[in-house]
C-alpha cells in the first residue's frame, strides 16, 4: 500500500496566484470606484479573503488531499466541509488522461484523470514522479506497452 | 508519431473566430468618415489581416501541438499548447472504432477517427481526430480485425429493398407522420366549414367578408400536412443516403460495418465489448416476420439521426448462421410468459381511450352543439390509434416472456410500438426489479420483470403480469437473490 500527498510547491503556486489576483482586484478597484471610503472598504475585504484563502483553506484544503493505493484499488480522499472518499478497482480503469500546465515540474500542477465504467476518478496536484508511479502502479502504463 | 491533418489548422483556427472583435471594435470606433477615410482604411485592412493570421496562427500552433502516437498496445493524443493533455487508450479497452469519410473532406484525403470505450462522457468519443488515410492503415494494422479466413461468409447482404424498407420503417415514424398530415388536411377543412357556418349567421354581409378571410384556412392547414409529409421524405431520403451499401463481416473477436454514400462510415466493433443484441419489429415487420438487428456497443449508433443497426430488416428465417456468434438463435421459446390474467395491464390505456373517444364526443357535441363536427372528427382521429394500440399490445402479450439457456438471457417486450428481442450474456445483467401495483397483488399475484443490462445508456426492459412465483425463480436463476422480500 502506498499513500500520496499533493506536491508541496502546489499551494505555494496557488497562493502566488491568489496574490496576482488580490493584486489585480485592487487595481481594478482603484481604478473604477471614485469615492475613497467604497475603495477602501473594498480593497481590505479582497485583501481580507486572499490572507483567509492563502493562509487557511488552502493549507486546509491541502492537508485534507490523500490518494493511496493498494494492490487492486486506488482511493481519494478529499474535502475541508464535506469528507469524499472515492474508490476505484483497478480494473475499471479503461483510459487515463494526464494534464500537465508549463513548469510543472516545479508547479507540481499535474492532474490525472482515470476514466472508468461509469465514471472518472480525478487526482489533482500531483508531482511528476508520483503520477508516473500511480500510472505505474494502476497497471496504466503496463497496458500501454502490452 | 504523427500529426492530425493539415485540414484541421482550420478546425482550430475556427475556434479563434473571437480575435475578429478587435477589428470589429475598431470598425465601430471609426463611423465617422473624415478625409484621411482611404489611409484609415489601408491601416484598418492591415490590421484586420494581421488579426486573421494571428488567427490562423494560432491554428497551425494548435495542430503542431496534437500529436499521435500509435504503439502496438495503445493510441495517445498529446493535446494543448499550454495546458498539455495526453490521453491514452489501450486497445484492450476500445469498443469501437468509427471511420468517417464525409464527401468535403475526401478530396483533401482527409477521415475522422473516434475511438470509443465504455468508459468517457455519454454520447461523445473518447477521442475525435481528423487524420490521414496513412494515420489510419497504421491504426488498423495495431487493432483486432475480423479474418480473412474464417471470417462469415454466410451472412445475408442486405439487400437495396432491406435498406428501402428500414428507411421506411425507422424514418421519423412512419405511421404517425401519414396520422398527423390526415389530421391537418381534413382538421383545416372541418374548422373552415364550422367558422364560415356561425359567422354567416350574423349577416350576409360579413359571409361574403369572412368566405375571402377563411379560404386561407384549409390552405395553410394543407400546407402543415404537407410539411409533415416533406419532413418525413427528407427523413427517408437521409436513412437510405446513410444506409445505401451496408456490409457486415464477423468473426468470434471483431465485427466490422461500413455504410453510408456522401458519408462512408466504417465501424470496428469489438464483439466481447458488446452489451447485448436487440431484435426490433414493429407491428407490420412481426406480421411479416422481419426483424432490425440492433446491438448495444459503447459509441455505436451515437448522435441523434443514428440508430446502432446491425443489420437492416431481414425475414428472421433468412439470418445467417454466423449470428450465433453473437446469441441469435432461432427457435427459442418463452419460458416465463404473463398470466392471463395479466391481459388487462397490456391494454387498459388503449382500451379506455378508444372506449371513451365518442362518449366524450356525445356530451361535448350536447353541450356546444356547433363543435359537434370537430369533436366527433376528433374522436374518429382517436379512435383510430387507439384501435391500433390495442392490436399492438395484445401482440405484446401474446408474445412478451423470459427465456435463460446457456449463459443467456433473452427478453421479449415492447416498448410503445416497437417489439424488443434483447439477447445478452447473463453477465451483462446489472439491475433486476420485480414491480407489483396493487391491482397486480389483489388480482392473480403478478408482478412485472424490469431488467437492466450493462451499456451507455440508462434502458430498461420489462415483461408485464409474471406469475409472482415465476419471477422468484427468475431472479434465483440470475443470481439476484430476493426470497426475503416481502411480496
Amino acid at each position: 500500500m502506498r499513500h500520496y500527498k499533493p506536491d508541496k510547491n502546489c499551494i505555494t503556486t496557488l497562493r502566488i496566484v491568489v496574490a496576482f489576483l488580490t493584486l489585480l482586484l485592487i487595481a481594478i478597484i482603484r481604478y473604477f470606484i471614485p469615492a475613497y471610503i467604497i475603495r477602501l472598504t473594498a480593497s481590505v475585504s479582497v485583501v481580507g479573503i486572499s490572507l483567509l484563502v492563502m493562509l487557511v483553506y488552502l493549507p486546509l484544503y491541502f492537508s485534507t488531499f490523500s490518494y493511496t493505493v493498494t494492490d487492486k484499488d486506488i482511493i481519494r480522499s478529499s474535502g475541508v466541509f464535506i469528507k469524499h472518499h472515492q474508490s476505484a478497482h483497478f480494473s475499471a480503469i479503461q483510459y487515463s488522461t494526464v494534464i500537465s500546465t508549463p513548469f510543472s515540474s516545479y508547479t507540481g500542477l499535474n492532474f490525472l484523470i482515470l476514466f472508468l465504467y461509469g465514471g472518472q476518478i480525478r487526482l489533482p496536484f500531483l508531482s511528476r514522479s508520483d503520477l508516473n508511479e500511480i500510472l505505474e502502479l494502476s497497471g496504466c502504463k503496463a497496458r500501454e506497452e502490452v | 508519431m504523427y500529426h492530425e491533418h493539415p485540414i484541421r489548422i482550420l478546425r482550430y483556427s475556427a475556434k479563434n473566430i473571437w480575435l475578429l472583435i478587435f477589428p470589429l471594435l475598431r470598425g465601430v470606433s471609426t463611423l465617422r468618415f473624415d478625409k484621411d477615410r482611404f489611409y484609415s482604411w489601408v491601416k484598418g485592412a492591415w490590421f484586420d489581416i494581421l488579426i486573421l493570421g494571428l488567427i490562423m496562427l494560432f491554428g497551425l500552433v494548435r495542430w503542431y501541438s496534437s500529436r499521435i502516437d500509435i504503439s502496438a498496445a495503445a493510441i495517445t493524443h498529446n493535446d494543448g499548447v499550454i495546458f498539455r493533455l495526453r490521453t491514452t487508450i489501450p486497445y484492450s479497452s476500445v469498443s469501437l472504432i468509427t471511420v468517417e469519410r464525409p464527401f468535403y473532406l475526401v478530396p483533401f484525403r482527409a477521415v475522422m477517427l473516434r475511438c470509443d470505450t465504455s468508459a468517457g462522457l455519454f454520447n461523445s468519443p473518447d477521442m475525435k481526430l481528423m487524420v490521414s488515410e496513412k494515420v489510419i492503415r497504421e491504426l488498423k494494422r495495431s487493432i483486432p480485425d475480423v479474418r480473412e479466413k474464417g471470417s462469415s461468409d454466410d451472412i445475408p447482404r442486405p439487400t437495396a429493398l432491406s435498406i428501402l424498407l428500414f428507411s421506411v420503417f425507422f424514418s421519423s415514424g412512419f405511421s404517425g407522420v401519414v396520422y398527423i398530415a390526415t389530421f391537418f388536411f381534413k382538421g383545416g377543412d372541418i374548422a373552415h366549414d364550422m367558422i364560415t357556418a356561425s359567422l354567416s349567421r350574423i349577416t350576409m354581409e360579413t359571409e361574403k367578408l369572412t368566405g375571402k378571410l377563411l379560404l386561407r384556412i384549409p390552405e395553410a392547414a394543407i400546407m402543415i400536412g404537407s410539411l409533415f409529409i416533406a419532413a418525413w421524405l427528407l427523413s427517408f431520403t437521409i436513412n437510405v443516403l446513410r444506409y445505401y451499401g451496408f456490409a457486415l463481416t464477423l468473426d468470434e473477436n471483431c465485427m466490422k460495418v461500413s455504410y453510408g454514400t456522401l458519408t462512408r462510415k466504417e465501424y470496428r466493433i469489438m464483439s466481447e465489448q458488446i452489451n447485448y443484441t436487440d431484435l426490433r419489429q414493429n407491428l407490420i415487420m412481426k406480421i411479416f416476420s422481419a426483424v432490425a438487428v440492433h446491438i448495444s456497443c459503447a459509441g455505436y449508433g451515437y448522435g441523434k439521426r443514428s440508430l446502432p443497426v446491425l443489420l437492416p430488416v431481414r425475414k428472421e428465417k433468412n439470418m445467417g448462421r454466423e449470428l450465433e456468434a453473437i446469441g441469435i438463435l432461432h427457435g427459442i421459446k418463452n419460458e416465463f410468459k404473463p398470466k392471463r390474467t395479466g391481459f388487462w395491464q397490456y391494454i387498459w390505456l388503449p382500451v379506455i381511450l378508444s372506449a371513451a373517444s365518442f362518449p366524450v364526443h356525445f356530451i361535448a357535441a350536447d353541450i356546444v352543439p356547433a363543435l359537434s363536427d370537430l369533436t366527433l372528427f376528433a374522436a374518429i382521429m382517436l379512435e383510430v390509434p387507439s384501435i391500433w394500440f390495442i392490436a399492438v399490445k395484445f401482440a405484446a402479450f401474446l408474445t412478451s416472456g423470459i427465456s435463460l439457456y446457456d449463459d443467456k438471457i433473452m427478453i421479449r417486450c415492447s416498448r410503445w410500438t416497437t417489439f424488443h428481442t434483447v439477447i445478452a450474456d447473463r453477465s451483462r445483467l446489472v439491475k433486476l426489479t420485480l414491480r407489483q401495483t396493487i391491482f397486480q397483488k389483489m388480482i392473480g399475484k403478478k408482478c412485472s420483470v424490469i431488467l437492466y443490462f450493462e451499456g451507455e445508456e440508462h434502458k430498461s426492459y420489462r415483461v408485464k403480469g409474471i406469475d409472482i412465483k415465476k419471477a422468484m425463480e427468475i431472479s434465483e436463476l440470475l443470481d439476484h437473490h430476493m426470497e426475503s422480500v416481502p411480496i
